[in-house]
């Protein structure tokens, strides 16, 4: 079956679909407003007249290429292409502040394939074990694993924790507005229809940082121009040597289980994986303090991370037909169009096209890492542009990403109040980060801990009785408690000197 | 401003939203037996909301005299006047339609923020009328997305 899988992929149609689903991947993940899952539902039709195996290909390489295109735009403009990209934002947009783009671009670029990579390969080779762990995840897990999230905030709130935790509980109460889940009682929507969907993450991010971002480049309009001189670089290969590659050994094979892990549980996504890759990152490093400076730490956390999430998500998909987010919902209609349906039957019925996933996944990886790279002299090319001349397209951008959400001109809107919120946190010092984390993970918290509580009988014990869930809330406590212990520590250690 | 009326301004802001939500939250019906309701988790928020930005309150007004006052630096005119024009641009957006509010936009933009020496208004003007063309041909003709049309049907 592996050698019939072989012959279908290498013949040179399907190669060159791959190849073709990647470069539009990667251009609808690059714009702001365009996503992996719009691109995966405008080439389903198309698919559907392919021989089998060749409309899965341009599936897979639509998906792989849709994830990893956010990156550019991310470091480049600070507008996160996907939601996954998020936590790149947090790094590599000082990075590029310094005019560090192309190191930063092409670290991202080589970590997404490592990442992509390593999720490919548990796919292949642990997927049946690891599907029937998920299997045990009751929404009293998935309630510990948002909690233990949320605490992600106490990490990423910078010089002041209480604002940072008062700026996640906002983002919170952003994500209560709409209908309510499980019961779908209408809140906080003031008899405005607009309201009754809640706000769309794409239209918080682009709002809170990047309008937020244009409005204070009009304060300091004067600086505009010296910015717009970037020192000249020289960048070989991905702008980083083998040797320190190798030294961040440690930071990709954590990022690549966390992403492998927050991929295979279904609902959670790519946006949560790189936040947690990310603060892991942050906590394990002998310099903590410099995450948020544009340090490399933090763009190979969140986007080895991000990657991994691809070959996770699909576990879930192949060995037991449970789609874990939007994307797979649509790779799931491709397979099943052609008769292929996911479960435990799969490699025995249809072994050939599951082998066949498993090399289109590994040649789109390829092809992705070979086009990003030679395409990224062109994307630098981008920060070349006067300021005065970017920044006003790339409002425009943001304004058509927000459109795009919904077609909804209320979110164009939003968008422009969500960057005063950006304008007023700057002003006020209260860091932005931890909102979108609260606004993220408001509502996952909110379902898991009713579904939970129905399930007990309205018994709040459930959630210390059941090992896993019990294990995530201690390490939610700990993650609090020690950087408290820690930074207290330090301050006595400094009075009695 | 000094840091501690910042702070002082942060508790009392953090303070009106929990109130708020609390007090809106009494409205949300009940609907399931066995459920904590649609009510619980937006009133446990707020109740949290209100707690910590109390502490915050409480510690600001606590700490003696801060006079270090935090420069606000940059040019004033600058900043309002891209809020003001952000602003016009997204209501006049559906409106007047893509093609020309983002035209307007993109030139005064550009204008603002351009260094006087450096305005040259023919280019500024070519590079405002070509980018939403372009987009527009992307968009609508290229990958069929509708962008809004307005009142000149283009």
């Amino acid at each position: 079956m592996i050698m019939q899988a072989i012959s279908m992929i290498f013949n040179p149609f399907c190669l060159l679909l791959i190849l073709i689903g990647v470069i539009i991947g990667i251009i609808f993940g690059a714009i702001p407003g365009l996503s992996a899952t719009m691109a995966l539902v405008l080439f389903l039709p198309m698919s559907f007249g392919m021989d089998p195996m060749n409309g899965i290909a341009l599936l897979v390489g639509l998906y792989l290429g849709g994830i990893s295109g956010g990156l550019i735009s991310v470091i480049l403009l600070k507008i996160p292409g996907t939601p996954s990209s998020i936590a790149t934002v947090f790094d590599g947009g000082p990075m590029a502040d310094r005019g560090e783009a192309g190191k930063a671009l092409g670290v991202a670029i080589l970590c997404s394939f490592i990442g992509g990579l390593l999720s490919i390969f548990a796919l292949m080779f642990i997927s049946p074990y690891l599907a029937k762990i998920t299997l045990m995840f009751t929404s009293a897990e998935y309630f510990a694993i948002a909690v233990f999230s949320l605490t992600i905030i106490a990490s990423l709130s910078g010089d002041s924790l209480i604002n940072g935790v008062l700026s996640g509980l906002l983002g919170i109460t952003l994500a209560l507005v709409g209908l309510a889940p499980i019961d779908g009682a209408r809140r906080f929507t003031f008899g405005q229809s607009q309201l009754y969907g809640g706000f769309d993450t794409v239209v918080i991010l682009i709002g809170v940082f990047a309008v937020a971002d244009i409005i204070i480049s009009g304060f300091n309009r004067k600086d505009i121009v010296s910015d717009a001189e970037k020192m000249p670089y020289n960048l070989k290969g991905f702008g980083i040597s083998a040797k320190e590659l190798m030294s961040h050994w440690y930071n990709i094979l954590r990022s690549s289980l966390i992403g492998l892990g927050i991929g295979i549980l279904p609902g959670i996504g790519g946006s949560t994986a790189s936040l947690l890759a990310y603060t892991a990152a942050k906590n394990g490093s002998k310099y903590p303090e410099k995450f948020g400076t544009g340090i490399l730490d933090g763009v190979i956390a969140s986007e080895t991370s991000n990657n991994a999430v691809i070959g996770g998500s699909l576990i879930p998909l192949i060995t037991m037909g449970i789609p874990g987010n939007v994307a797979t919902a649509i790779f799931l209609g491709g397979l099943t169009i052609h008769g292929i349906s996911p479960g435990p039957l799969i490699f025995q019925k249809s072994g050939q096209y599951v082998y066949g996933i498993f090399i289109a996944l590994i040649v789109a990886n390829i092809f992705m890492i070979i086009c990003e790279r030679a395409g990224l002299r062109i994307f630098v090319k981008l920060l070349d542009i006067p300021k005065y001349i970017l920044l006003p397209i790339v409002m425009v951008c943001c304004v058509l990403g927000a459109y795009f959400a919904n077609f909804n001109i209320f979110d164009v809107w939003c968008v422009v109040i969500f960057g005063m919120v950006g304008l007023l946190f700057k002003t006020l010092k209260i860091p932005s980060t931890p909102l979108i984390i609260g606004f993220i993970l408001g509502s996952m918290t909110e379902e898991n801990l009713r579904q939970a509580l129905m399930q007990s009988g309205g018994n709040w014990s459930i959630f210390v009785t059941r090992p896993i869930s019990l294990v995530f809330l201690i390490v939610a406590v700990l993650s609090i408690v020690l950087p408290i212990i820690k930074k207290n520590k330090l301050k006595k250690a400094k009075s009695s000197l | 401003m000094t840091e501690k009326n910042k702070n002082i301004l942060i508790s009392i802001l953090f303070i009106i939203l929990g109130g708020f939500v609390y007090i809106e939250s009494l409205n949300i019906k009940h609907m399931m037996h066995n459920d904590v309701g649609s009510a619980f988790f937006p009133k446990m928020v707020a109740a949290v909301t209100i707690v910590i930005s109390g502490v915050k309150l409480a510690f600001s007004l606590k700490n003696g005299k801060d006079e270090t006052k935090s420069k606000i630096k940059g040019d004033l005119a600058g900043g309002w006047i891209t809020i003001l024009l952000l602003s016009v641009y997204v209501l006049i957006f559906a409106p007047v339609g893509f093609i020309i509010s983002t035209t307007v936009y993109l030139f005064l933009q550009m204008f603002v923020l351009c260094p006087k020496d450096k305005r040259k208004i023919p280019f500024l003007g070519i590079i405002s009328v070509a980018t939403p063309l372009f987009i527009y041909t992307l968009f609508v003709y290229v990958i069929n997305m509708p962008l809004p049309k307005g009142i000149f049907g283009f």
